[in-house]
């Protein structure tokens, strides 16, 4: 990944994971570009499919959490939760720490940009 | 969430929904869904598909300006996903919301049957997204529309804001 700054949240949380040295759950499971598309492939998607009138804004939010805990928290909704449930509690709490250390909270808690790409075509 | 038999394991376990609902819907995916609603322009009595609908955040939007004439399908792969969607509480000024386990791939409706298809964050499971992206056009009316959100490859690694 270099020196670029990870996205928001599943850069980091792909970053953390892969650095702890867990094996991938599921092939590219670590690999943030497999949970991106971009906004030409999403027009040429729905002109493929026979849509009409395609139109893709890109759009970014800023998403919060009062705490580094509560942000951290969120590989537990994630398809890797078992994957860190699995592992012994210092460890789970190892991979949390640094993954927080990643997010750069304040005491404000965790604010992370994220951005998509919506699409809209007519049949 | 997902249509991925590799990438809808996690999904498929009952903890998963559980930090899903915690920590991720109110933050991160409500605040989505209601960009992507928006931009679907659904209106009282129209019927919608939610694909990969997670615990509801677009289908429980699209019931609130779909209204009670309205009918909306939520449908994911995952029947942990669905079974907490199902449990939040509903309005009764929305359109009522069915609950569908199947993957995008094989969407259980008919032809021509939803004024708008939506699917939130979803695509990016999809093994075959040329193949979901047919399968939500044969289900949405002619001229219907069909919105869908991505997270977006040209912000690959913008850094938090904070």
């Amino acid at each position: 990944m270099g020196s670029r700054a990870p996205l928001g949240l599943f850069g980091p949380v792909n970053e953390t994971l892969r650095e702890a040295g867990l094996a991938e759950p599921f092939p590219r499971a670590f690999d943030p570009d497999s949970y991106r598309v971009s906004a030409a492939d999403l027009q040429e998607l729905l002109q493929t499919a026979g849509l009409r009138d395609i139109r893709v804004d890109t759009v970014l939010l800023d998403a919060r959490w009062q705490t580094a805990e509560a942000a951290t928290a969120t590989l537990l909704g994630m398809p890797f939760g078992p994957l860190l449930s699995a592992l012994p509690a210092d460890a789970q709490e190892q991979i949390r720490a640094h993954l927080a250390s990643k997010l750069s909270g304040s005491a404000d808690g965790v604010t992370v940009r994220t951005a998509s790409n919506i699409a809209c075509g007519v049949k | 969430m997902t249509d991925d038999g590799g990438r809808s394991l996690g999904f498929a376990q009952v903890s998963i929904p559980e930090g899903y609902e915690r920590f991720m819907l109110r933050q991160l995916f409500e605040p989505w869904a209601a960009e992507l609603v928006a931009r679907a322009g659904i209106g009282p009595g129209d019927h919608v598909l939610d694909v990969a609908s997670g615990l509801g955040p677009v289908a429980r939007l699209a019931a609130e300006a779909a209204g009670p004439g309205g009918r909306v399908v939520a449908s994911d792969i995952s029947a942990a996903m669905l079974a907490l969607a199902a449990a939040r509480p509903t309005d009764p000024g929305w359109a009522p919301i069915e609950w569908l386990q199947c993957p995008a791939s094989t969407i259980d409706a008919r032809d021509d049957s939803f004024d708008a298809v939506l699917c939130q964050h979803g695509l990016q499971f999809f093994p075959d997204r040329a193949a979901a992206a047919a399968e939500m056009r044969r289900v949405a009316a002619s001229g219907g529309i069909l919105a869908l959100s991505t997270w977006a490859a040209e912000h690959p690694w913008a850094c938090s804001a904070r």
